[in-house]
């Protein structure tokens, strides 16, 4: 498959923060990714970048094969902001209108259709909108304009529990007709578990990790037990995370077990369960561990 | 749509309440002036054969034909030309427009480069409206409108008038384009310390040109240049010259400007 989106050495810093640093990534065609981190973490500064909003310190760009030179935007990109800059007076109609004269691919059709789907009122002014309906203004833009690399930034921010599935079920199908590279970046990993391949984890303006999200489920482990035996069990395994309560304790492992792993964790009374993943999310932020 | 027609729409919805304020504005002073000319029964052409006359009489009677009447300015009841109080939109569009329309067409996925060229796109198209405007008014005003108010008009006060009405509307033109860039250039970089340090020597830049004896008659020879240029060629080239230095000033900022 080939290169999206190609970010080698990305730095920014604000002052003496580090907003990111020497953050190294590749996208492939055709694949839904995530971009998880906690607010501050640096996604929303590492997406101005690669999408010509801001200049890096360092680092190089290239999008679709051709380097991003300072003051240019991506060709055949579609970036949706968390915060749209929509103008507050045009109509839901107009601003649709005009996001499709920056879209070539763009889908008129399909855009008809979603305004019904995600009940938005074409002839509502934006700023008669909450900020749930903003953000589904900005999220129809991106499906409908089925750009190579389409990018949401927090696209879910202010929408109801229905409207999220809404939406996650939409760009699913969509995404099953029409193939393309989707980034989709939040702080939700439990939602998106299942409407991404591979996540990105972020931190400090860095990525802690890159995986499937399979490989996350298959190697995200809670094992608990009698302290002494957990130690053991641990030692010289990746533990991302751990806590005692008295003589027993737990530890969040990340890495392959075995079977045979499996039933020496048995026979020493541990036991073994798979993690949820906003909690590996958590746990791997908070102990701030480097996948290497 | 094309990206164009965008930024057309863009910069409307983002001028609209700022243009219909002007227009009322300038529609209820039309009005005031009017009603208050009829209620006192104003007319400036009587008042000025009048004085004429009054003058005549007081010259034969004492013998001195260099006697005139000087009519003190806080007794004048000069009105700016409609048509003139239009050109506030001038530096309002130069503000607005750089200010409140780059996020949004970034945000609909615009290049810099398409920007910046629409934008320049949209101040020609705004200077040649409001020369044409203020051209085809001009008969207007001095027809119809001056039978009951006195108004001064930048055509007349510069002496455009000089160089017929195709002539008067290219000044125009390309002073109103001069204007808009130069606002454009000033308001394109609020963020960087250069537009910083434009700033402070364009505000020092008065005084001291004013102050100065020296300097004083230079700054008045370039504004002869510029608004009282005898040669439309070289009133349009000095323009159009000054207006490429403000784009280019204006670019090295928009090129550079972030999200």
């Amino acid at each position: 498959m080939s290169s999206v989106l190609e970010v080698r050495q990305l730095s920014k810093s604000y002052g003496r923060t580090d907003a990111v640093d020497s953050l190294n990534m590749d996208l492939v065609e055709h694949t839904i990714y995530g971009l998880l981190g906690r607010n501050g973490a640096g996604k929303t500064t590492f997406l101005n970048m690669i999408t010509g909003g801001i200049f890096p310190d360092g680092g190089e760009i290239t999008v679709h094969g051709s380097p991003l030179k300072k003051g240019d935007v991506p060709a055949q990109t579609c970036y949706i902001r968390e915060k749209n800059f929509y103008p507050g007076n045009a109509r839901v109609r107009d601003v649709l209108q005009m996001a499709s004269a920056f879209h070539p691919d763009w889908d008129a059709k399909f855009a008809s259709k979603l305004l019904g789907t995600f009940k938005l009122n074409p002839r509502k002014k934006m700023r008669h909108l909450s900020r749930g309906m903003e953000s589904m203004v900005g999220n129809l833009i991106g499906l409908a304009s089925r750009a190579p690399l389409t990018i949401f930034d927090e696209p879910v921010l202010g929408l109801d529990v229905l409207m999220r599935e809404r939406f996650y079920r939409t760009l699913i199908e969509d995404y099953a007709e029409h193939p393309r590279t989707i980034l989709l970046s939040t702080h939700l990993i439990d939602e998106i578990a299942t409407v991404v391949e591979q996540v990105f984890i972020m931190e400090s303006g860095s990525i802690l990790m890159q995986e499937e999200v399979e490989q996350i489920r298959e190697r995200a482990h809670l094992v608990s037990g009698l302290g002494a035996v957990l130690d053991t069990f641990v030692q010289g395994r990746r533990v991302i995370h751990g806590e005692r309560y008295g003589n027993a304790g737990m530890a969040i492992v990340y890495g392959d077990l075995t079977e045979n792993d499996r039933k020496i964790a048995e026979s020493q009374g541990l036991t073994v369960e798979g993690v949820p993943l906003q909690k590996f999310f958590a746990y791997l932020i908070e102990e701030g561990q480097t996948d290497e | 749509m094309n990206k164009m027609k965008v930024q057309l729409q863009v910069s409307w919805l983002r001028m609209k309440l700022a243009i219909w304020i002007l227009i009322a504005a300038i529609a209820v002073s039309v009005i005031a002036n009017f009603t208050i000319n009829m209620a006192l029964g104003s007319d400036p052409q009587q008042d000025a054969q009048d004085i004429a006359a009054a003058v005549g009489e007081l010259r034969e009677l004492t013998g001195n034909n260099d006697l005139s009447i000087e009519v003190p300015s806080e007794m004048e009841n000069v009105n700016v030309s409609s048509a003139n109080m239009l050109l506030i939109l001038l530096p309002l569009l130069a503000i607005i427009l750089p200010l409140k329309t780059f996020r949004p067409m970034m945000n609909f996925g615009d290049s810099r480069r398409r920007y910046f060229a629409g934008l320049l796109g949209v101040y020609a198209v705004s200077a040649i409206i409001l020369a044409l405007v203020n051209s085809l008014w001009w008969p207007f005003e001095q027809n119809v409108i001056r039978t009951y108010s006195q108004t001064y008009n930048l055509i007349e006060v510069f002496d455009w008038e000089q160089f017929g009405f195709i002539g008067a509307f290219l000044y125009q033109t390309v002073f109103y384009f001069f204007v808009l860039t130069l606002f454009n250039l000033l308001f394109s970089g609020l963020k960087s310390p250069i537009s910083w340090i434009l700033w402070t020597v364009l505000i020092a830049a008065i005084p001291i040109g004013t102050s100065i004896a020296s300097l004083r008659v230079h700054v008045a020879d370039f504004f002869l240049a510029l608004l009282f240029n005898d040669s439309l060629v070289s009133a349009i080239g000095l323009n159009l010259g000054l207006s490429l230095v403000w784009i280019a000033g204006a670019w090295l900022f928009t090129r550079r400007r972030t999200f």
